[in-house]
């Protein structure tokens, strides 16, 4: 209760310098579950709390989906169109600094399923190494053409950041980050759970703090502590079962490669780059290609 | 002779050959040089800007008329000061007798490009939908807008701290456009942002004298001099909208008066405001001497935005006596009457918001809160009882009013 009146957004004070915002308790996370194409899958959440600005309004999750009708992605976020995705569930949440100095920032959640737009038979997300290609071809798709400065490569954004597994999970997991380079860091989070042979759970969560000027200015205003701590717990939180036909594949990929685990480092990948139309081979850059 | 000291003349840096000669006193020398370098470089296009206008003064192309040059003190002498505001730098101008200019004072800030690239200063960024009407926005390197033909601007207003926010809140006032297509379109095309950083909102009430004299609020100069270079490099890109949002309304009428003021004319793009909070009657001058075209719509204005309904009649009015304008006699009069049923809707209803604002006072901190609470209370009576349907509309109206970021929020539940 204390804390819903010293951290409000309700903005009557000068910022201070600097600050330490406080965002949702974790500790009163409601547990979510959703059937994704019969694999299991929960995690906690907080209850929704939008920025200020703009609408942006929750998904609520249904309790079952069957990823029948996958929505491709617009050229203008993705120009190879090369994945498809069905939205499940999307939070937002905001940060308030001290005493009405207001609202400082914001981690959103995004849940998606996302599969290839050309079905790929050979392909099994399951498989450790496949999981690994997928998830940087995914965030090149995404990321990768977004050049700031042609004539010596500065890109908009750089990833993947803190490549690591999700612990708590016996099935193939890839989380890592991505940052912007320009001015705040505005940090994603970026997790990929196989849930079958062709779809992949993918959290999105990002991190926005309400603060102008270069990385070291954004995080001097607003320490960027509180929102990793909420983004670590809410992976922290996931728990996979695997639908029996998934766990099958997985068995059998686990007796023929008992090796088969995904890399324990990977550096950031060099952009630009493209994506070719069958989403998982990256090749060079070239603004003509899908323009 | 023998002195090693720097020479005290003032050194010639523009009109040598013709035109008006402008000079400059030699401790200011270097740090222009400075400048000419990093305009030369081809990367920094706010140091070209600066450069060429200096140039211009010159050319005898620039002068007091301009809406970026603020006369200062005048001497006994007959000269005069002036103070030209331009993206990174300040710079105080002698006019000399001798028909020159010689420039005496010269505060740049050499940093300005990377008070750019980390959103500390204005620039242009384009807006990509990350779904979910959550928005990424890029800064583009050179400040040009996508070449894509009727390719959409939004210009925010200011008091977003990023840029990336500015675009949540823009793509929603932008679908509200009459020739945009809703936000299915803008979703899916993206669009580009003049992004203007500060604290506080631009125009309103708080700054009623700079927003119905918009032309003469010097805080914008910089950020209208970078618009109005993005908008002649976009001329002969087909069909641009360009799209104020609340206080953007000024930056744009800003950049429209320069471009004006240089002659240029933009006859394929359109221009519409979204709740302005400076004058529109100004704006819609400017976009006549662009020859810009102009939908029936050309402001949606909310309704407690005083500036903003301030001169619709006049502007109006401007825009069925103006040439450059389609606006027949029949509609003009439709208009009138139609801004005057709202302003009467406005007499209706002051009542009842005096009443729920006395009601929600006692409440302090959570007004706003109550008050939507107060207002959906009102609307679902007046339905309970019957009255009439139009009574709930009249709700929604002053939640939209009052509230703009909740009626935005609102507005897609329904």
């Amino acid at each position: 209760m204390r804390n819903f009146i010293k951290y409000s957004k309700f903005k009557l004070r000068d910022r201070p310098e600097s600050c330490v915002a406080v965002g949702p308790d974790f500790s009163a996370a409601k547990l979510h579950s959703v059937l994704l194409a019969g694999t299991h899958l929960q995690f906690k959440a907080p209850r929704h709390d939008p920025s200020p600005y703009g609408r942006v309004r929750q998904i609520r999750m249904k309790k079952a989906y069957s990823m029948s009708h996958p929505r491709v992605l617009h050229w203008n976020m993705q120009p190879s169109q090369s994945w498809q995705s069905t939205d499940i569930f999307f939070r937002e949440w905001s940060f308030c600094g001290p005493w009405f100095t207001g609202f400082m920032g914001d981690t959103s959640c995004f849940l998606q399923v996302i599969e290839l737009n050309e079905s790929n038979p050979d392909v099994n997300f399951l498989h450790p190494k496949a999981l690994e290609i997928a998830s940087l071809a995914y965030l090149t798709a995404n990321y990768g053409y977004r050049v700031y400065d042609i004539d010596n490569g500065r890109m908009h954004y750089v990833g993947p950041l803190n490549w690591s597994t999700v612990e708590q999970l016996e099935v193939p997991s890839v989380q890592f980050d991505s940052e912007q380079l320009m001015s705040g860091a505005a940090p994603e989070r970026h997790v990929f759970i196989p849930i079958s042979r062709s779809h992949i759970a993918y959290f999105s969560i990002r991190t926005l703090q309400s603060a102008s000027g270069t990385r070291e200015e954004v995080d001097k205003k607003v320490d960027p502590s509180p929102f990793i701590e909420l983004v670590d717990n809410i992976v922290g939180s996931i728990q996979v079962t695997l639908s029996p036909e998934a766990q099958a594949d997985w068995d059998e990929i686990k007796k023929n490669n008992p090796d088969a685990k995904v890399s324990e480092t990977c550096a950031p990948l060099k952009w630009p780059a493209d994506v070719a139309k069958d989403g998982l081979t990256i090749l060079e850059y070239d603004p003509k290609r899908y323009a | 002779m023998f002195s090693n000291s720097a020479p005290t003349q003032d050194v010639v840096i523009a009109g040598q050959h013709s035109g008006k000669p402008v000079s400059i006193v030699p401790n200011a020398k270097p740090v222009y040089d400075q400048l000419v370098k990093l305009a030369r470089d081809g990367n920094n296009y706010w140091a070209e800007i600066t450069v060429k206008a200096i140039n211009e003064l010159a050319a005898g192309r620039l002068h007091q008329s301009n809406i970026f040059v603020k006369p200062g003190a005048v001497h006994r002498d007959g000269t005069e000061e002036f103070v030209m505001i331009l993206p990174g730098c300040k710079v105080t101008c002698q006019k000399l007798d001798a028909d020159g200019f010689k420039i005496l004072h010269f505060d740049p800030d050499i940093k300005y490009g990377q008070a750019i690239e980390s959103g500390a200063a204005p620039g242009l960024y384009t807006a990509t939908h990350r779904g979910n009407n959550e928005w990424d926005a890029e800064l583009e390197i050179h400040g040009r807008i996508k070449e894509e033909k009727n390719r959409m601007v939004a210009i925010s207003d200011s008091g977003y701290k990023e840029p990336a926010r500015a675009a949540t809140v823009a793509a929603l006032r932008v679908a509200e456009a009459p020739f945009t297509g809703g936000s299915g379109m803008v979703n899916d095309d993206g669009f580009d942002l003049h992004f203007t950083p500060g604290e506080k909102r631009l125009g309103g009430l708080r700054n009623y004298r700079n927003a119905i004299r918009v032309n003469q609020y010097t805080e914008l100069n910089e950020s209208a001099l970078l618009l109005a270079r993005t908008m002649y490099q976009a001329k002969d890109i087909k069909g641009v909208r360009w799209i104020s949002e609340d206080g953007g309304s000024g930056v744009l009428t800003q950049a429209m008066t320069i471009l004006a003021g240089q002659g240029i004319q933009l006859p394929n793009h359109k221009v519409f405001l979204f709740n302005p909070t400076t004058s529109p009657n100004i704006a819609v001058q400017a976009a006549h001497s662009l020859q810009m075209k102009l939908d029936r719509q050309f402001t949606k204005t909310r309704m407690f935005n005083i500036v903003g309904n301030r001169d619709q009649l006049e502007m109006i009015g401007q825009r069925w006596s103006s040439k450059a304008d389609s606006l027949t006699t029949l509609q003009a009069g439709a208009d009138i009457l139609a801004h005057v049923k709202s302003l009467h809707g406005v007499g209706l209803t002051v009542g009842s918001i005096a009443a729920g604002t006395a009601a929600v006072a006692g409440l302090g901190m959570t007004a706003p809160a109550a008050l939507t609470t107060f207002l959906t209370a009102v609307g679902g009576a007046v339905a309970v009882g019957k009255i009439t349907v139009g009574a709930v509309k009249l709700g929604n109206t002053l939640v939209e009013g009052l509230l703009p970021e909740r009626h935005d929020k609102l507005k897609g539940k329904f």
